[in-house]
């Protein structure tokens, strides 16, 4: 039972690490290709500037929000359908 | 320091090689010749056995019960697996059907007569005089000794590893570009400021000297 919870820890561990990653990760591109977006519709004001900071602040509020729960899914979902398949075609194949 | 960086990358690269032939499962195609269960003595090659908590029993010197399986392989050469549940944690096979296994090899046992071939699935190493054994971990019966079924568990593996290495090559370049690059560029441009700066106060500094020394 110890090694049970041990294993949980260690999933538990290594999804948060993920988690963290590719919220980043994704926070990132968003950025990006909304800066991208503003150049290519103000293309005389391109490159960085309080105005593209601020259309990119006001576009990323509730990403965040709208982004965790899928996320939050799929890194549990992931490991757990993982193991479950090693399960069966190790041990009841 | 060119030598050493390149020494030490070729270091990891057999590193994570070996790794990955150790933890990998392999398919041989093989005849078994016999089952049984011996008591082993679990020394310095403990790191090749399983953990302490999978259920085999051990007594306080150190020997413990195993189960394992002798094979011939189509050439002739013996080979020796055991046969033992692995650990929650690692590797990652959440074998815990040892003794299933190990009904199923004892009713695939036949003699170089009648031969009986089965495909086994392992993982590990044989490394003699060490006394470590791969483990075991499924077997089923082929046609004959020259079938060679796919090694779907390893391929899926490394193409996952390969997956994961690109993610974490472009979240690598993500964050270059939005975080190091930039900062570097802030950098740069401080440090040409304070250069700048540094220029003018000389130029001060070199005209108020003129003016004292009369100089114009």
């Amino acid at each position: 039972m110890a090694a049970l919870f041990r294993l949980g820890l260690v999933i538990l561990l290594i999804e948060a690490i993920f988690f963290v990653l590719i919220w980043l990760y994704m926070h990132s591109t968003r950025r990006r290709s909304l800066e991208r977006e503003w150049d290519r519709r103000h293309p005389d004001r391109r490159g960085h500037s309080a105005e593209r900071r601020e259309f990119v602040r006001r576009a990323m509020s509730g990403y965040g929000g709208r982004i965790r729960i899928p996320l939050f899914l799929l890194v549990i979902v992931v490991p757990f359908v993982t193991i479950s398949t090693i399960i069966i075609f190790v041990n009841y194949r | 320091m060119r030598y050493f960086m390149t020494g030490l990358g070729v270091a990891f690269g057999i590193a994570v090689f070996l790794f990955l032939d150790y933890a990998l499962p392999s398919k041989q195609t093989v005849r078994i010749a016999n089952t049984y269960n011996r008591q082993i003595e679990i020394g310095a090659n403990g790191i090749f056995f399983a953990a302490d908590d999978t259920g085999t029993a051990q007594n306080t010197t150190g020997r413990r019960d195993v189960l394992f399986i002798d094979v011939v392989r189509p050439n002739g050469k013996v080979r020796v697996y055991r046969n033992e549940d692995t650990g929650w944690v690692w590797p990652p096979y959440f074998k815990y059907n040892s003794s299933t296994l190990q009904g199923r090899a004892a009713d695939l046992v036949s003699n170089r007569n009648d031969p009986l071939w089965v495909s086994v699935t392992s993982y590990g190493w044989r490394i003699d005089w060490l006394s470590v054994y791969p483990n075991a971990v499924s077997i089923r019966q082929v046609d004959g000794p020259d079938a060679r079924p796919v090694n779907w568990g390893a391929q899926i593996v490394l193409v996952v590893i390969g997956l994961l290495l690109v993610l974490i090559w472009r979240m690598w370049n993500q964050f270059r570009e939005r975080t190091i690059d930039p900062a570097a560029r802030s950098i740069d441009q401080a440090w040409d400021r304070a250069d700048a700066r540094a220029d003018r106060a000389r130029g001060r500094i070199g005209r108020w000297w003129a003016g004292l020394t009369g100089r114009k």
